[in-house]
């Protein structure tokens, strides 16, 4: 400002932190504004994925209870297939119906429950060591 | 300013101007900061929502097969 043609000292001072301001805050601004955009775009794309995680967790249980019933008909189907097995094979008959008399006297005897038959026991008897083996093994063991 | 004892009312005007630019600066500078923040966390929601969504098609994928694989011992066990 010039006063009488003289400048005013001071006013050339604020008048360029007064442009200085200016030019910052329309920077700012426009930043600003930007970044509410790209923060709008964002939180609509946030959204469709959320969306998009709902219905793949729909698809998810969709495919899990499908496979439960699958496997159910296996299960079933297997359990047929062993039946029709049973029943065209006489010998296959006549050992299941051996070990459940087995199993049915041994509760009528009074053992407890999983108490193997005299067959199952004999079965799991583990056969002993040839003498010759344990001969060998004793002299390996006292360094022979 | 003052200048035979008058205070210059440009300068005034000017000060209180600096001051109001001012004031609008530092709320601005707020709003940025609080954008960034806010663009930060979104990102790391995007983050999270694609690792959920990619675990989630990863499980569909894997089960289709393990139903697949069902599907064909049902049918053989029918033949």
């Amino acid at each position: 400002m010039r006063l009488f043609n003289w400048h005013i000292p001071g006013t050339r001072d604020l008048q360029k932190e007064n442009d200085q301001l200016r030019k910052r805050i329309e920077l700012l601004e426009k930043e600003n504004g930007l970044r509410d955009q790209a923060a709008s775009a964002l939180r609509d794309a946030n959204h469709a994925l959320r969306m998009d995680v709902i219905k793949a967790q729909k698809t998810l249980d969709e495919w899990m209870s499908n496979y439960d019933s699958l496997r159910r008909d296996l299960q079933q189907r297997l359990e047929q297939v062993a039946h029709l097995q049973l029943e065209r094979d006489p010998i296959a008959q006549l050992r299941q119906l051996r070990q459940e008399h087995g199993q049915e006297r041994l509760r009528q005897n009074g053992a407890p429950e999983g108490t193997p038959t005299p067959k199952e026991k004999k079965e799991q008897t583990v056969k002993k060591e040839p003498a010759l083996e344990r001969k060998r093994d004793r002299e390996a063991a006292i360094g022979l | 300013m003052r200048i035979f004892g008058y205070r210059i009312p440009f300068t005034r005007d000017l000060q209180m101007e600096v001051e109001l630019l001012q004031q609008r600066e530092a709320s601005l500078q707020e709003h940025e900061a609080s954008g960034l923040k806010t663009i930060r966390a979104l990102h790391d929601e995007q983050y999270a929502l694609r690792g959920e969504l990619d675990a989630l098609q990863r499980n569909i994928t894997e089960r289709k097969a393990l139903c697949a694989d069902l599907e064909q011992q049902l049918r053989a066990a029918g033949d």
